[in-house]
């Protein structure tokens, strides 16, 4: 008796055993749902005519034209920044120290449409933040429109014979998605953004103002 | 006048009736088979709500859940990062961490089931305590009785701060997988009561206000036979039932 449940009885207990525990932990699992992600790229174009300009002949109050905008080339709106630097070279190119960039003024057509960052600029070195988030396919306005020579005092005008007028720019854009997070990342700056999505002002990150 | 009545009624039945029935994927479990079917009968389906996202963006993706099987059943969701996101120049994978939360919607009531991440350091699901969720079945969305519906929205956002430039132009992938129990009648269907709860009321779901652009790259993973119960205690017992049996057959000749 005890041989034949050893034989037959133990591994049909064992097998219904290996069956129950198999029901125990049975689950029905779907096929995987696959979801893509993926993030988009920005895509702008500084356009500038010149770099660099001469002055042969020109005097203080001449102007001379020199357009700088920006286009949006990629797929979604994009707020943009151009820092612009200024200064006078000789004619190969190098710096002048002893000039000064408070001589070069820039014109700009329609100033309105630009914010410029007090905190961030100085007579060298202007930040100019576009006030109105740029849409696929369009362009700012004219940051500059033209160079103007600043009325030179007479006895240093012999300082900038033969010099010539360096204008380095440059631009970026951030997302408008989460902008104001975007813009203190990217930028150091915190925006304040109307509702209209327009740039009302800009001042230094919190953290940064404190040191 | 009536039948101008009649046909205007049969022509808004037509039109905007099915309109409203595509407007979420279903993710069904079909009795029958014993099998989930994911219709996605939308012209946007689960695939595209996430592409083209930006850092700090936020999308929700709304989708019904159907038991039509003749038992109560409760239904989970587990979610993994499948693929990181890796820039296109197939530069270094980045780490990025998903928000990811998940709601349940019942006559205007959202509760929130899930809080938490995927991504970074842990692939799985993780709550905002750290916590990764051990079980295989993940979050329990909700229990329903046969024929019983609800709606389930997953909100993902791609982490902001942790992202800068190296992030643009990237792909990658993260999985769902739902599950329930095998035919096991539940005698006492308890009445949708989700574990976590924060509770807030909406009107209407969230909807991505974005429109996806086709860069939709094709995609591969491993084959899934669908049947992911663990096999190790099974192959266990059945190794020591064959073991018991080879030793009764060797002692039997041993004494005959």
């Amino acid at each position: 008796m005890k041989k034949k449940f050893l034989t037959m009885g133990l591994p049909a207990v064992l097998l219904g055993g290996s069956i129950l525990a198999a029901a125990a932990v049975s689950k029905i699992y779907s096929e995987p749902v696959i979801l893509p992600v993926s993030t988009p790229v920005l895509d702008i174009v500084l356009s500038q005519e010149k770099d660099s300009l001469e002055m042969d002949h020109a005097m203080p109050g001449d102007e001379i034209p020199n357009q700088i905008r920006v286009s949006n080339k990629g797929d979604d709106d994009v707020y943009i920044r151009i820092t612009l630097d200024k200064y006078w070279t000789d004619d190969l190119g190098s710096p002048q120290p002893e000039t000064s960039a408070e001589w070069i003024t820039l014109v700009t057509a329609k100033p309105d449409q630009w914010l410029v960052s007090a905190n961030e600029t100085t007579n060298q070195h202007l930040v100019f933040y576009y006030r109105s988030p740029l849409a696929p396919g369009s362009s700012t306005s004219n940051v500059l429109d033209a160079v103007k020579i600043g009325n030179i005092p007479s006895n240093e005008q012999s300082l900038y014979a033969k010099s010539q007028i360096h204008l380095k720019a440059t631009a970026t854009a951030v997302q408008t998605v989460d902008a104001f997070n975007a813009i203190q990342n990217e930028w150091g700056v915190t925006p304040v953004i109307s509702a209209n999505h327009h740039i009302d002002d800009i001042s230094p990150n919190a953290i940064e103002s404190m040191q | 006048m009536k039948a101008k009545l009649f046909s205007l009624l049969l022509i808004c039945s037509m039109t905007v009736m099915p309109a409203l029935a595509a407007s979420y994927p279903t993710v069904i479990f079909e009795g029958d088979v014993e099998k989930f079917i994911i219709l996605n009968d939308d012209t946007e389906g689960f695939g595209e709500t996430f592409l083209n996202m930006y850092p700090g963006e936020s999308r929700t993706k709304s989708f019904s859940l159907k038991n039509t099987s003749d038992d109560t059943k409760t239904f989970y969701l587990n979610a993994k990062v499948n693929q990181d996101l890796q820039p296109e120049d197939g530069t270094a994978a980045t780490g990025a961490i998903y928000d990811i939360t998940l709601t349940r919607t019942e006559q205007f009531k959202s509760t929130t089931l899930f809080d938490g991440t995927i991504g970074g350091a842990n692939a799985d699901l993780t709550d905002f305590n750290n916590t990764p969720l051990n079980n295989t079945e993940g979050v329990e969305l909700a229990t329903l009785a046969s024929g019983e519906s609800t709606r389930i929205s997953l909100t993902l956002a791609i982490d902001g701060a942790s992202m800068g430039n190296d992030y643009q132009n990237s792909l990658g992938s993260f999985q769902l997988i739902f599950s329930t129990d095998a035919a096991q009648a539940q005698t006492s269907p308890p009445k949708s009561t989700p574990t976590i709860g924060k509770t807030t009321t909406t009107d209407s779901p969230t909807t991505s206000r974005y429109s996806p652009v086709s860069t939709l790259k094709s995609m591969t993973s491993a084959v899934q036979t669908g049947d992911m119960r663990p096999i190790i205690p099974i192959f266990l017992v059945l190794l020591l039932s064959g073991m018991i049996i080879l030793t009764l057959i060797r002692r039997h000749r041993q004494k005959s």
